[in-house]
């Protein structure tokens, strides 16, 4: 390495301090400084000069209680930081709210009114024409709208969803007052799709107060089963309905 | 799991005092070298989460003072300063003793540029790189290195003039 070269080479030269050259260079600029007087006299009055400079460069005194009046100052601008993020915070909690409130205020005034008119509408339909009202409800269910047996509609007490192991079954409930034995006769007419329970075990029963019949209706994939208090289903059918 | 960065009394405890040497060699004043290191410290708190990579703490930490100071000088009235281009740039033409007073190395950095200061300042520290120097700067290393040689320069010439053979005189 030539004199020339060393020289550029000089400044990124550090002892002690961080490497700015590849080990190979450092190598080779000391053997080379091993061997030039001339050299080795720059780097050694550059290093007194850098040494003299640094050392006074760093001597300088700290006040003693510098890092207590930094530590206060930091807790006390956290502080701000804090306050400032928790009333941020509430600002946006109370822009909830106030969002919440006002939302369910307009939901409040926006309520419909009851349709007292319209439900007592219904309730007469029922009553005056009870058989085209539980057609027209079999059919919004996907049911055939007919029965399989003709029931006097005159005796239609209920149509809706009964809970069966958890399912919602539709039935219609007729009854007809005995005055002769002084009891309601019930004959509910549960319509039971194939979709939901396996119709094929379906089984007739009797107890010591209900029957049960099953009318299977294979085409259209449901069972009526019905259940009565009567001896008969006659009771609720129109050719021997008792007025 | 990656692990928590340090929080702002962990720098504090680390690093103030050479941030105050640091701060101190840049204002010349102790009452401002204080004032300069507190506001760091107060801007690295908001700024905390900007630090990817706690290793480099304190050269972010000083990136960070150096700011404040050039805000805070921005709109100072600038005292006259040296310019460096009348500056004899050959390094090593005057001998030098090994002993230099503090207060006169003060006056001899007072009257640099802070764009000449800040370089040596730095580079005495030893622990910063021409790289590291650069990218606090956002310099390119040659243009370190040139500012660095002109300011060393200016001080060998400036102090051979005040050459005291006593210990170097702490504040």
């Amino acid at each position: 390495m030539e004199c020339s070269t060393v020289r550029l080479l000089l400044p990124y030269r550090r002892p002690g301090g961080p490497s700015e050259l590849a080990p190979e260079d450092i190598a080779a600029l000391d053997q080379h400084l091993a061997g030039c007087p001339a050299c080795s006299a720059i780097v050694a009055q550059s290093a007194r000069f850098d040494a003299a400079i640094a050392t006074t460069m760093r001597t300088v005194s700290v006040p003693g209680n510098l890092k207590a009046r930094l530590l206060t100052a930091a807790m006390a601008q956290q502080g701000a930081i804090w306050r400032r993020a928790a009333t941020k915070g509430f600002a946006a909690a109370a822009t909830v709210l106030v969002s919440f409130v006002i939302g369910f205020g307009v939901f409040w005034l926006l309520r419909p009114p009851f349709p007292s008119e319209k439900v007592a509408d219904q309730f007469t339909e029922e009553i005056e024409t009870p058989e085209p009202v539980v057609k027209t409800w079999l059919s919004e269910q996907g049911l055939p709208p007919t029965l399989p047996l003709e029931f006097d509609y005159r005796y239609h007490q209920f149509h809706g969803k009964s809970s069966i192991d958890g399912k919602d079954v539709p039935v219609i409930i007729f009854q007809v007052w005995s005055p002769n034995q002084e009891r309601i006769d019930t004959a509910r007419v549960y319509i039971v799709s194939s979709n939901r329970f396996n119709l094929a075990k379906i089984k007739e029963a009797q107890n010591s107060f209900a029957s049960v019949q099953v009318f299977q209706d294979e085409k259209n994939g449901v069972a009526y089963v019905i259940l009565y208090t009567t001896p008969t289903l006659d009771t609720f059918l129109k050719r021997f309905s008792i007025h | 799991m990656a692990s928590a960065g340090p929080v702002v009394s962990d720098l504090i405890q680390a690093h103030s005092d050479s941030l105050y040497r640091y701060a101190y060699r840049l204002t010349g004043s102790s009452a401002d070298a204080e004032d300069l290191t507190q506001e760091a410290f107060v801007k690295a708190l908001v700024r905390l989460p900007q630090l990817r990579e706690p290793d480099r703490a304190k050269g972010w930490l000083f990136r960070i003072l150096r700011n404040v100071y050039l805000h805070r000088i921005r709109d100072e009235k600038r005292h006259k300063t040296v310019p460096l281009e009348s500056v004899n740039e050959l390094p090593g033409t005057t001998a030098l003793e090994p002993t230099i007073d503090s207060a006169t190395l003060q006056e001899a950095l007072n009257e640099l540029d802070e764009t000449f200061r800040t370089p040596l300042i730095l580079f005495y520290f030893e622990e910063f790189s021409y790289r590291d120097i650069a990218e606090q700067m956002d310099l390119p290393i040659g243009t370190v290195m040139s500012r660095l040689a002109r300011a060393k320069a200016y001080l060998r010439t400036r102090l051979a003039s005040h050459v005291d053979s006593a210990e170097p005189v702490a504040e």
